[in-house]
């Protein structure tokens, strides 16, 4: 200490400390800046900003890897949700076309209020060079037995041809193996609706047994008829598509659109009662 | 003659140590606060201040230290303005006892006054806080986050500080000579 008051250098110095830190915080506190600290920071501002621009440079650097590695997961996040959203949406949309579907079967149940309906969902279309057949999503454990007729809810599908415990194969009616009774509706004409080779090719089935005077034209709407052991009563079979007459026995013979879509069926009802049947 | 080698000396030295300061200033502004530990920001001044105070002498340290207190407190305002005289009285201690140690010793004395440097950056660190925030302090967060991480990190920091002061010197070593200033 005695050191100190002999140096006088350093009695200056200090002196210049203590006014210095005096002058700098009582001004500060007025909320202005002092000439020293004005003028140092004037020539050091710019070097210093320099400066914080490369570190910032080198920080960015550093971090990018990091900011990567985030952006990444985030990224990968944001896919995840996405797909969840993706299915959500499809979820949705379908469950949208099912109600759509439903209303239009509710509409059927409450035409053919003497009949039991299952609803059921195509899982399978087997389509080979033979046989089209689809596969529902119900058998014998929601009572479904073979030969019980199957409707979309445009028309009659086809019938039942093999039953599982938890599935079942539907035979549609362009098929050879179906056939059914059916009436056109404008003049109540009768025939047997079935299947043929050449003509499920084509997506159509064929009216025959008409009579030989029949004034059948392309247009008229075919249904089911009452004495049908096989569909209630009304269902619509299709439209006709085009008349033949055949070669052989001079009939005439007519080519029936299905009503049903056959191409894009997904929800179907097997109706698994109804008053006409195994009477 | 002696006395012009003697002026023109103590102007480069001005002019070194300037420089110096200035510099150290703007990196305990710029780098140092992006090096925190916890909520610690190591001091390099302090370390600085030493080294030239064991090398030069208190007179010189001292005026480096008031100096490189000015800038700092410039570049990073704070309404206390206290560095400049603790750091003032940093040199002038650390010159008294260091300047005295033989040449091999140097960095040795160096490493020894250390601690009790960093233990009076913590001190200081202390009562600017107590100054600056009474009432509002955490002790326990205060004592654990900021000055224990703090004495520890300027501890170490000042090693490398002291290979960078020394590295800094070396131009105005070579002018010297170059000058028959020594």
């Amino acid at each position: 200490m005695k050191n100190l008051f002999q140096n006088k250098f350093m009695i200056v110095l200090i002196v210049i400390a203590i006014l210095l830190v005096g002058t700098t915080s009582f001004i500060s506190a007025l909320g202005y800046t002092s000439y020293v600290r004005n003028a140092i920071g004037i020539v050091l501002t710019p070097v210093q900003k320099g400066l914080n621009f490369v570190f910032d440079g080198f920080e960015d650097i550093f971090s990018s890897k990091e900011k990567y590695n985030e952006l990444k997961k985030e990224n990968e996040d944001l896919k995840q949700q996405l797909a969840e959203n993706q299915e959500a949406l499809a979820n949705a949309e379908l469950a949208l076309q099912e109600n759509e579907t439903l209303k239009e079967f509710f509409g059927i149940k409450e035409e053919h209020l003497d009949c039991s309906f299952e609803n059921a969902k195509i899982t399978g279309r087997q389509s080979t060079t033979y046989t089209v057949l689809y596969t529902i999503n119900k058998g014998t454990l929601h009572g479904l037995t073979p030969g019980m007729p199957v409707i979309d809810k445009y028309g009659v599908l086809g019938c039942i041809s093999e039953v599982g415990l938890t599935w079942a194969k539907v035979t549609p009616l362009t098929e050879p193996d179906v056939s059914l009774g059916a009436v056109v509706e404008r003049t109540g004409e009768t025939g047997i609706c079935s299947g043929s080779f050449t003509a499920s090719k084509k997506g159509l089935c064929v009216l025959s047994y008409l009579s030989k005077n029949t004034n059948i034209e392309v247009g008229d709407r075919i249904i089911t008829s009452d004495d049908s052991a096989m569909f209630p009563k009304g269902m619509l079979i299709g439209t006709v598509e085009t008349i033949e007459t055949d070669s052989l026995t001079r009939e005439k013979i007519a080519y029936i659109k299905p009503a049903a879509d056959l191409e894009n069926v997904n929800t179907v009802m097997v109706i698994t009662e109804f008053e006409a049947a195994y009477e | 003659m002696n006395n012009k080698f003697s002026y023109l000396s103590i102007i480069l030295d001005i002019i070194l140590y300037g420089i110096l300061g200035a510099l150290l200033a703007v990196l305990q502004t710029t780098l140092m606060p992006r090096l925190t530990v916890f909520y610690a920001v190591a001091d390099i001044i302090i370390g600085a201040i030493c080294c030239i105070g064991i090398y030069k002498g208190e007179n010189t340290a001292a005026l480096f230290g008031l100096w490189a207190g000015l800038c700092v407190e410039a570049l990073g305002s704070t309404d206390i303005s206290l560095l400049p005289l603790f750091y003032t009285l940093v040199g002038y201690v650390c010159g008294r006892i260091g300047f005295n140690a033989r040449n091999n010793a140097r960095f040795a004395a160096y490493l020894v006054s250390l601690p009790l440097l960093c233990l009076s950056r913590t001190a200081f660190s202390f009562v600017f806080h107590l100054l600056r925030y009474f009432g509002s302090i955490d002790f326990k967060m205060l004592f654990v986050y900021t000055l224990l991480p703090e004495f520890l990190y300027t501890l170490v920091i000042c090693i490398p500080v002291f290979i960078l002061v020394k590295a800094l010197e070396l131009p105005i070593y070579a002018i010297r000579k170059r000058g028959g200033l020594y």
